[in-house]
């Protein structure tokens, strides 16, 4: 490893005004799309590129690469304060982030978010950097099988995270994995519970369904007089300072959840194919797993924040990988963003490492820096944030809905998810109101599609024989131990209290 | 009035057995195996858990305020979504809002009128002409205003 | 009650004032000329999600148009859904004034000829204002498959794995053509390769090849990790002069003119298109800014930059290929649906 050029890079980049100051525009734009739901920070990508044209390499590979990376940390903002979703990987942040907010604990909830994505942006920027040399057996060595098997691991937290109402959590988780379904079947392409309507031959969207079973729920709870924040003693309208600390100081204090869940997010996000909406939820059903208080997740626990925010981050560092060294995108998002590379003169592959290993590690230090520079300025807004967050809920009601309904619309510029979102929406408050566990409905969204369509590939290729593969295996004894180490656990706990999700 | 808990629970069993029946009876090989994989059990555990609901009592009282309001607020988004269809965003918006805030939530009426100024400034400053996307039109409003 | 009116004029007075569309170029009953879109927005409808490879053409497309209209704004309007099918539809439905225009897959042409399933379009009465690229389909090989050559699969003993996109998407119809083409070559065609999965799957040595366009193919080539085995067209060939072509292999006369709609196919990239009914002098308006637009040198640096390929061709032209293209014998419409059913 070449430690001049890594930390020369870093000072040059740390000491470019030009560079800083187009991070520092870049922050705010990409926190904003990954904060509004619907929008997304493809588009803004997108937006940005004309922008970019005729730019130095360095100085549009950072403006783009920037505001990619802290998408993420910006969709954590309506996840925490109001329980609304940006996507489907800001869900795994409502469950304990809303609750924190509304036990008037939302300045920590959010230092913790902020705090976890930056750490998570920083490792998973420091992961890539020191994973260099052993790239291409890593990413090569995972195939739709494994994607599959991930998948199915992933389900398996479906049952950890209905705490008591095990029946109630599997049949919804079972409905997520139907809403999965929705669409045009990978095998024969013929479509499945479309009912003749075009829009949902690419399947349920799933921003909706995840608004619907969040957001949707909470405005109708709070509107009709449940569930309104809990603002303890004498209600702090802004949240302090000391409050935002010390939930960035939660994640240093959790540090061994969070060099896992960096870890494990990096590792995700390096595996092209997969899918990064995976990354956050397989590692908060970690965290939950791995916790000797499983039953605070739900209910307002730190870990349950740190570990989804961690991931979510770290995997964007992860999928730079086989985007910069093989030129194969490890996402959509850096699909764009090898265009956009393309487009200013770099050339990824193998040759990368080689010829241009300075631009490589100065990528590596702005997805590093973007998150630190994001962490300080939404800390610097989070008092006024809080106010936002505390407004009455008569006055913000309203608004929200409407953001939800726009933010549905928006995901797939299809107006008919407007309608679906109405239904989807009723179904969610019945669950909410009657205890069903509503974590193993998005999982089973989430998951589905990857699942399936892995399934289908990998018996394409291999036949039923494809779980014999070694790294197949492995994931198989991973799977059985989850499900034998939960079962364990749930028969030493039966005198105890269970999981609390609603 | 049926038990909210036994509708959720009956849904749910409704949705997997009509899931699979579908599936069985309309899907070529290939697309039916994960359905029904995930359908038949699905179909039995919600059995089991609409049975559960049936046999047990109820313990929790709700309060006839909360379930009224439960029943306006339905309404209300009900109002919201078909309103934004008709009219799109832009205008369905700011239409809705002022309604919510001011039958429901009894504002002032400066209160209505600038959450619904408000409304309509970040839509049309932030994401129709800042952003530059299309944001749902509406069925009426083309009728009038040439887009 | 007072605030209710009070409410309800304030709405109305929203509609009544936001109309900024009433058209300040022009006298109705005059021929149009450049000028008739000024003050007027025109909306470019992508098929696709941002971000993607007709999302960028799309982009780049309108932004030069509009200096060619002078006063006129053209904003873009993703209609992502069913492969195309929807930002097709829409379009299709859009009023024929010549304020909507857009680009869809050029592949939808098989959804018509096959009558599939959610096609509300004729592609044959469309306005086509013209096209920007060429669509050169080549067939990729992994470097680390068996096959060194399209001969060396056509002499395989046992299936040839090529990846696809969905079932019924022109890239899954393109290899289902090419199996039907050579008797004696067996693909088994794996769907449901988005993007590069296919790539990268073809470097795990999952699968040998897969058929598409040969510009999204650049790196992946450049990098060593493929090469291209066949030049499905003449005008593949033109570009590829080293590697063999398709035609030269074909030993039926069915298979020669499967080819020949692939050739067809090949000619028409990135077209740009509005709904039935254009007038035709605003077509041809718009047909004179988006030739104008595609030829700027401006937008040619721009895309060589991007690396993407440009081949500008007219509106005429455009129509009266895909009036050909649509027009096939039936025996060629049966065939094809033979190649897409079987597997």
């Amino acid at each position: 490893m070449h430690l001049d050029v890594a930390f020369g890079t870093l000072f040059n980049l740390l000491t470019d005004p030009y560079l800083i100051g187009l991070m520092l525009i870049a922050v705010p734009l990409g926190a904003f799309f990954g904060a509004m739901p619907g929008l997304g920070g493809k588009l803004g990508v997108v937006l940005l590129i004309p922008f970019v044209f005729g730019m130095e390499p360095i100085a549009g590979a950072v403006l783009l690469l920037t505001m990619h990376s802290v998408v993420h940390t910006g969709g954590s903002i309506p996840s925490i304060l109001f329980g609304i979703p940006g996507d489907g990987t800001s869900t795994a942040v409502v469950l304990d982030g809303y609750e924190m907010t509304r036990n008037g604990e939302g300045g920590r909830a959010l230092g913790a978010s902020f705090g976890a994505s930056g750490i998570g942006g920083v490792l998973g920027a420091v992961f890539l950097g020191m994973l260099l040399p052993v790239l291409e057996p890593i990413v090569l060595a995972f195939s739709p099988a494994e994607f599959f098997l991930l998948a199915i691991l992933g389900i398996t937290f479906i049952a950890t995270l209905s705490g008591k109402n095990v029946v109630k959590g599997l049949v919804l988780g079972l409905l997520g994995l139907m809403v999965a379904f929705v669409g045009l079947d990978p095998s024969t392409g013929g479509p499945r519970y479309t009912f003749g309507h075009l829009f949902l031959w690419d399947g349920i969207d799933i921003i909706t369904a995840v608004l619907a079973m969040y957001a949707i729920p909470e405005m109708i709870a709070l509107g009709s007089g449940q569930g309104a924040v809990d603002y303890g003693d004498g209600a702090s309208k802004r949240y302090k300072i000391s409050e935002v600390w010390d939930g960035i100081l939660d994640v240093f204090r959790h540090w061994k959840l969070t060099l896992r869940t960096s870890l494990i997010g990096a590792v995700i996000g390096l595996i092209p194919g997969l899918g990064g909406d995976a990354a956050s939820w397989i590692c908060y059903g970690h965290a939950v797993q791995s916790s000797k208080t499983p039953e605070r997740f739900g209910k307002g626990a730190v870990e349950g924040v740190i570990a989804p925010e961690t991931a979510n981050n770290s995997k964007e560092g992860g999928a730079l990988l086989p985007t910069l060294f093989f030129a194969v995108p490890g996402s959509s998002g850096m699909a764009l963003l090898l265009g956009a590379f393309l487009m200013l003169g770099i050339q990824p592959g193998p040759t990368i490492v080689t010829e241009n290993l300075d631009l490589v590690w100065t990528l590596i230090w702005a997805l590093a820096v973007a998150n630190v520079l994001c962490v300080v300025i939404l800390v610097a807004l989070t008092p006024w944030l809080g106010s936002l967050a505390n407004v009455r809920p008569p006055l913000l009601i309203p608004f929200v809905l409407v953001f939800a309904l726009l933010g549905s619309y928006l995901s797939s510029a299809a107006w008919e998810n407007l309608i679906l979102i109405f239904f989807l929406g009723c179904l969610g408050y019945m669950c909410r109101r009657h205890s069903w566990p509503r974590p193993p409905f998005v999982i089973g969204v989430v998951l589905g599609p990857v699942a399936e369509d892995s399934l289908h590939k990998a018996l394409a290729l291999w036949g039923p024989s494809f779980f014999l593969r070694p790294l197949s295996l492995i994931l198989i004894a991973m799977i059985i131990g989850s499900i034998v180490f939960y079962v364990w656990r749930t028969r030493r706990e039966n005198a105890l209290e269970g999981i609390g999700h609603d | 009035m049926t038990e909210g808990r036994i509708v959720t629970a009956g849904l749910m069993f409704a949705f997997f057995t009509s899931a699979v029946g579908i599936a069985l009876i309309y899907f070529p090989e290939g697309a039916r195996m994960l359905p029904l994989v995930v359908g038949i059990p699905g179909v039995f555990l919600s059995a089991i858990q609409l049975v559960s609901e049936l046999r047990r009592k109820e313990s929790k009282e709700i309060s006839p305020e909360v379930r009224a309001g439960e029943i306006k607020m339905i309404i209300w988004f009900f109002s919201f979504a078909s309103t934004i269809i008709f009219l799109g965003f832009t205008y369905g918006s700011p239409v809705m809002i002022a309604a919510y805030l001011h039958l429901a939530a009894k504002e002032k009426w400066y209160t209505v009128l600038i959450g619904a100024a408000l409304a309509w400034s970040v839509l049309e400053f932030v994401f129709t002409r800042g952003i530059g996307i299309v944001i749902y039109e509406g069925i009426i409003p083309p009728m009038f205003v040439v887009y | 009650m007072l605030k209710r009116m009070l409410a309800v004029a304030v709405g109305v007075l929203f509609l009544a004032g936001c109309q900024d569309n009433s058209g300040a170029g022009g006298e109705p009953g005059a021929a149009a000329d450049e000028n008739y879109f000024s003050g007027k927005t025109i909306t470019y409808v992508i098929a696709t999600d941002p971000g993607g490879g007709y999302d960028t053409y799309g982009r780049m497309i309108s932004r030069y148009m509009q200096t060619y209209l002078p006063g006129s704004r053209i904003i873009i309007r993703n209609v992502p859904g069913a492969g195309h099918i929807v930002g097709a539809n829409t379009i299709y439905a859009s009023r024929g004034d010549g304020l909507t225009i857009g680009m869809f897959n050029t592949g939808l042409i098989y959804n018509q000829l096959l009558q599939l399933e959610g096609v509300n379009f004729d592609l044959t009465n469309m306005s086509w204002v013209g096209k920007a690229s060429n669509e050169i389909r080549v067939m990729l090989v992994a470097t680390n498959s068996p096959y060194k050559s399209f001969e060396d699969m056509l002499a395989a003993d046992e299936p040839v794995k090529f990846a696809a996109s969905g079932v019924g998407s022109a890239a899954y119809l393109d290899t289902r053509i090419l199996d039907t083409v050579y008797p004696e070559f067996d693909i088994e065609t794996i769907a449901g390769f988005a993007g590069a999965e296919g790539e990268l799957s073809m470097m795990r040595g999952e699968l040998s090849a897969q058929v598409g366009i040969a510009s999204s193919y650049d790196q992946f080539v450049a990098n060593g990790n493929g090469y291209f085995a066949l030049a499905m067209s003449q005008l593949a060939a033109d570009l590829y002069p080293d590697v063999p072509v398709a035609q030269d292999y074909a030993t039926t006369e069915e298979g020669l003119q499967l080819l020949g709609l692939l050739e067809a196919l090949s000619d028409l990239g990135r077209l740009t298109v509005g709904p039935p009914g254009i007038p035709a002098d605003i077509l041809a308006v718009l047909r004179d800014a988006h030739s104008k637009a595609v030829n700027d040198p401006e937008l040619l640096a721009e895309a060589m930059q991007i690396h993407i390929p440009i081949t500008e061709g007219s509106g005429e032209y455009v129509e009266q290929r895909i009036i050909e293209a649509l027009n096939q014998p039936a025996e060629i419409v049966a065939l094809l649906g033979q190649a897409a059913t079987s597997q």
